[in-house]
Formats: C-alpha cells, sequence, structure tokens
C-alpha cells in the first residue's frame, strides 16, 4: 500500500485511483472523489484498488459523466470544514447538476441510473430518480410507454383486469 | 452498445427509488398498466395496504355563492402542499327559470371518495345534470350518474332534492364500485313485522319508530348500459342521519337510531348490525340524535371503521377505530407507530 501511495500523488496530495470502464477507458482520480461511491470506498478501505478498479457494468461515456460529477461534489466532502470554499461552490454545484439532470434523456439516463446504482452513489442516484420521476409524473401509460420504450406485453385481458383492479370506474 | 436503455427491466431497488418520487398513489396505479414487469415490481414493493393509504382529500362547500372545490393534501407534516383538483366549472344559466340564484349550490354535497375517485352530489336540475358525479380529479374524466328512484317527486318544480344519504363505496376482492342510495322517505313499518326478520342487535332496535321498508337502491358503476340503480330487499332498517354513512373497507355503515352501527355488504348487499365500538359506550354522547346533533360521525381510519366524537363545545375529538377485524388490525398496527399517528392526523384535519 505504502508503495502504491508513493508512486501516484496530486498536487492535493490524496492516493490516487484508476477506474476502469467496460470498454476500457481508464480514469485517474482522487480518493476523495473516488469514495463518493460507497462501492469503491468499500474497496479503498479492503485495500483492493492497486491494479485499477475494473467497472464491467459502466460504459466510457457513462463513467465520464460519473467522474465529471465526482469531480464536481468532491468539494462537498473536502471542504466540509471550510465554509467559505463550501458555500462560495455550492451555487456552482446546483447550476451543474440542474444543467446535468436537464441533459439526460434516455438512454444516458438509464445507464447513469444503473451506474448510480452499481457505484452506489447516493447523490447522483437521487437525482437521477428524481429526474425519472418527473418524466412519470402526469403521463398515461400510453405517454410512459413512449417516453420510456417499453413494450406493451399484456394481452387484451390482462390490461382489462388491471384496469379493473385500478378501477377508474369509467368506461372507456 | 445496445440502442435504447431496456426501462422494462429496471432493477427493483432502482425501481423502488424511482417510485417512491412520485407524489401521488393514482400515479403509482398508473405505473402498474405500463408492462408486465413494472406491474409486478409496484406491487411487490408497494402492497395493497400501503397502496390505499389515502391521501388527505378536503373538500370545501361554500354554499350558495361558489361550486364545491377539492383538493389534495400532498403532506401534511411539511409544506402542506395543496393541489385544486376539481373546480366544477361555471355553467352558463339558460332556461334557469325561477330557480333562486342563491340557493343554487346548496344541495351540492360530496358522497364520498375512494382510490382517487370522487363522488359528489350536485343540483344542476337547470342544466338537466341533476345527480351523481363521479370525478376522476388525475385524468379529468367525469361520470354522470341520474339521481336514484325517489318515491315522492315534486311535480311542481324541477328541482330534485335529495332524499336520504348516498354512500360511495369499493368492494376490494370484487373490484366494483357501488353507490348505495338508502332512501328517507321509506314506508314506516309496524314493530310487529319485525319479529325475529335480523340479528339481536336489530330486534333490539326495533322499539324506534322510523324504521325504513326494506330496500336501498343499488347502481354498480362500470356496468356499462347496467349502470342503472337497482331496488335491493333488505329487512327493515332505521337510518340516523346525524352520524352520516361511511363507506370502509367493502362496507355502508351508518348508526341506527338504537345507536347500534349497521352495515351494507356492497359485495352480499345485505344489511346486517355490526359490533358497536367501544368508544360510543364510553364517550358521553349527545342526548340527542338530531340531524342538528351531528358531533359525532362515523369515519374511515387507515381502511377500517372508526367513529369521532367532539365532546360538547370542546373541540376535543376522540377517534376509535372498529376492533372486530382483530387479524387486519394485528398486521397493520405492527406495520408502523407512526402511521396509525398520521391517520388520526388526517382523521382531524379533513373528511377524507
Amino acid at each position: 500500500m505504502a508503495a502504491a501511495a508513493a508512486e501516484a500523488t496530486t498536487d492535493g496530495g490524496g492516493k490516487m485511483i484508476i477506474l476502469i470502464s467496460a470498454d476500457g477507458k481508464r480514469f485517474e482520480v482522487t480518493e476523495a472523489v473516488a469514495s463518493q461511491s460507497q462501492l469503491i470506498s468499500n474497496m479503498i478501505e479492503d485495500d483492493c484498488t492497486e491494479n485499477g478498479v475494473r467497472l464491467p457494468n459502466v460504459d466510457g461515456d457513462i463513467l465520464t459523466m460519473v467522474v465529471d460529477y465526482c469531480n464536481m461534489h468532491a468539494g462537498d466532502a473536502a471542504a466540509a470544514g471550510d465554509t467559505m470554499k463550501a458555500s462560495s461552490t455550492e451555487e456552482e454545484l446546483k447550476k451543474f447538476d440542474a444543467e446535468l439532470v436537464q441533459a439526460l434523456e434516455n438512454p444516458v439516463l438509464f445507464k447513469l441510473i444503473l451506474a448510480a446504482n452499481f457505484l452506489n452513489i447516493k447523490s447522483l442516484l437521487d437525482m437521477t430518480c428524481q429526474r425519472v420521476a418527473d418524466m412519470m409524473s402526469g403521463k398515461t401509460p400510453e405517454q410512459m410507454r413512449e417516453t420510456f420504450s417499453i413494450e406493451n406485453d399484456f394481452t387484451p385481458e390482462e390490461e382489462a383486469a388491471i384496469r379493473q383492479e385500478n378501477a377508474w370506474a369509467f368506461d372507456d | 452498445m445496445d440502442g435504447g436503455g431496456r426501462w422494462g427491466d429496471v432493477p427493483t431497488d432502482v425501481f423502488w427509488e424511482i417510485l417512491r418520487r412520485l407524489p401521488q398513489i393514482s400515479g403509482r396505479r398508473r405505473l402498474r398498466l405500463v408492462c408486465r414487469r413494472w406491474r409486478d415490481v409496484v406491487d411487490e414493493v408497494e402492497p395493497e395496504v400501503q397502496r390505499r393509504r389515502a391521501k388527505p382529500l378536503a373538500f370545501f362547500k361554500n354554499g350558495c355563492y361558489e361550486p364545491p372545490s377539492a383538493f389534495f393534501l400532498h403532506d401534511l407534516a411539511g409544506d402542506c402542499d395543496v393541489t385544486s383538483l376539481f373546480r366544477e366549472e361555471e355553467q352558463e344559466e339558460d332556461d334557469g327559470g325561477d330557480r333562486d340564484f342563491f340557493s343554487r349550490y346548496n344541495d351540492d354535497d360530496m358522497v364520498g371518495s375512494c382510490n382517487g375517485l370522487i363522488c359528489l352530489w350536485l343540483d344542476r336540475s337547470y342544466s338537466g345534470g341533476c345527480g351523481v358525479f363521479v370525478l376522476n380529479p388525475v385524468t379529468g374524466e367525469t361520470l354522470h350518474i341520474p339521481p336514484p328512484p325517489l318515491e315522492t317527486m315534486a311535480t311542481s318544480s324541477h328541482r330534485r332534492r335529495r332524499e336520504g344519504p348516498l354512500s360511495f363505496g369499493y368492494h376490494p376482492t370484487t373490484g366494483k364500485y357501488k353507490i348505495v342510495h338508502f332512501p328517507s322517505n321509506g314506508r314506516r313499518v309496524d314493530d310487529v313485522t319485525l319479529g325475529g326478520t335480523t340479528s339481536g342487535a336489530a330486534a333490539a332496535a326495533s322499539s324506534f319508530p322510523s324504521r325504513h321498508g326494506g330496500m336501498v337502491n343499488v347502481l354498480t358503476l362500470g356496468d356499462g348500459a347496467a349502470s342503472t340503480w337497482r331496488a335491493v330487499g333488505t329487512p327493515p332498517w332505521s337510518l340516523c342521519v346525524a352520524w352520516g354513512v361511511v363507506s370502509v373497507d367493502g362496507a355502508a355503515y351508518w348508526v341506527a337510531e338504537g345507536r347500534e352501527i349497521m352495515s351494507f355488504d356492497l359485495e352480499h348487499e345485505r344489511v346486517a348490525a355490526v359490533a358497536p365500538l367501544p368508544a360510543m359506550s364510553k364517550c358521553r354522547l349527545p342526548v340527542s340524535m338530531a340531524k342538528e346533533d351531528a358531533c359525532c360521525q362515523l369515519t374511515d381510519v387507515g381502511g377500517r371503521l372508526g367513529v369521532s366524537i367532539a365532546i360538547h363545545q370542546r373541540n376535543s375529538i376522540c377517534i376509535e377505530e372498529e376492533d372486530k377485524k382483530d387479524k387486519e388490525e394485528e398486521e397493520s398496527s405492527s406495520s408502523s407507530k407512526e402511521e396509525e399517528e398520521e391517520e388520526e392526523e388526517e382523521e382531524e384535519e379533513v373528511n377524507a
């Protein structure tokens, strides 16, 4: 461990970790950035990040977004004690998050959620799930199928039965 | 890379994260209609009991001048986000004739609500729309049901007053909605003819004079053309209007004049007496059960029958739940203590 720490350090002095995406792209991030992922944080504790962390479920494009997100938010934890710094970045962070989440569309949003879930990054999962919930609300089942490219796999009988269960009591 | 994200296969834990952010129960219900997988996941993460937990509904009735309106309260503990869900459109007065404008909305009332549907009684006889209306505030659909057959019709005026309370209920196992009309002008039945027709409780109530000749009017929704009022024969029953008729878990309940609680089961369509609620014997109830004395009310407390009793002038409200369904109660009370408290809170604030 000592050897690994010596060989890769940043100006911040933190240990560097290599993340490797499914398609073989490599991302070098600080421990502080990486440990926003509970999964990687656990790996760091278990001391098994020396040869890089392979993430076979996460594409390079998605991992780029995840790393960007984590880089932006690494300040949160690091600057927790430094109130001046924390408050100065708060607005930027909000702006960053809002832009990120607004830009998300299928299928990137879906993949990002899966990545956030797999890597266990709570704040990112919260944000992306909220985006999906927003996309769902106010939509009819047909519109939801269209939005999320889902095939209606109910038989007409099943659909009728569910409508009955949901029981809107209206003749269609 | 595969083309689209496969939302149909979203992992259950992620789905749950999304689901719990959806504000409305109706929204979650709609997800069940999207595909099999979503239906199964909604059912898995959100068992029936939880799905049935209703949002408080506030129904405002401003008597004469304005049509009634209703609001969902999304969050009692937090921001008290209130969403208006129904406001009747002002209708053009065409040939209103001698109708008194200021009593226009006097008879409007909410019959009940369940599963996000609101059932209203509206008197719009001037526009031919008198009767029962079922609204789905989420989809904006409206269903108009003609008024129940009335024995006495005031022919001099085309105003039809509602005679006797209505009840709007959902029977969970048959999945049917029924509207029940309890005619208040039913024939009086001679006490002698009562002997042995119903349970002991009903017999005990027989000393009270105004029992109604055994029938109620029932209408089943969603039967298409068959959605008409049917007269259903029952044993003679008595009704205390002041306590209201409440629909809980597939049955309508009301208090008979002998203070017995009576029920009308929506599946078998039978009138029966049920075990009294302990609170009703513990609290000092108002002596008179006249209409003005409406300080007791049967209510729905988290899917079970309850009674709220306002004691004299103090604003204390005592709510007690029915204890006859021991099993169900155990299940739900073990689910969460907090939930029980919340439910009571809801009941106090609104008529849900």
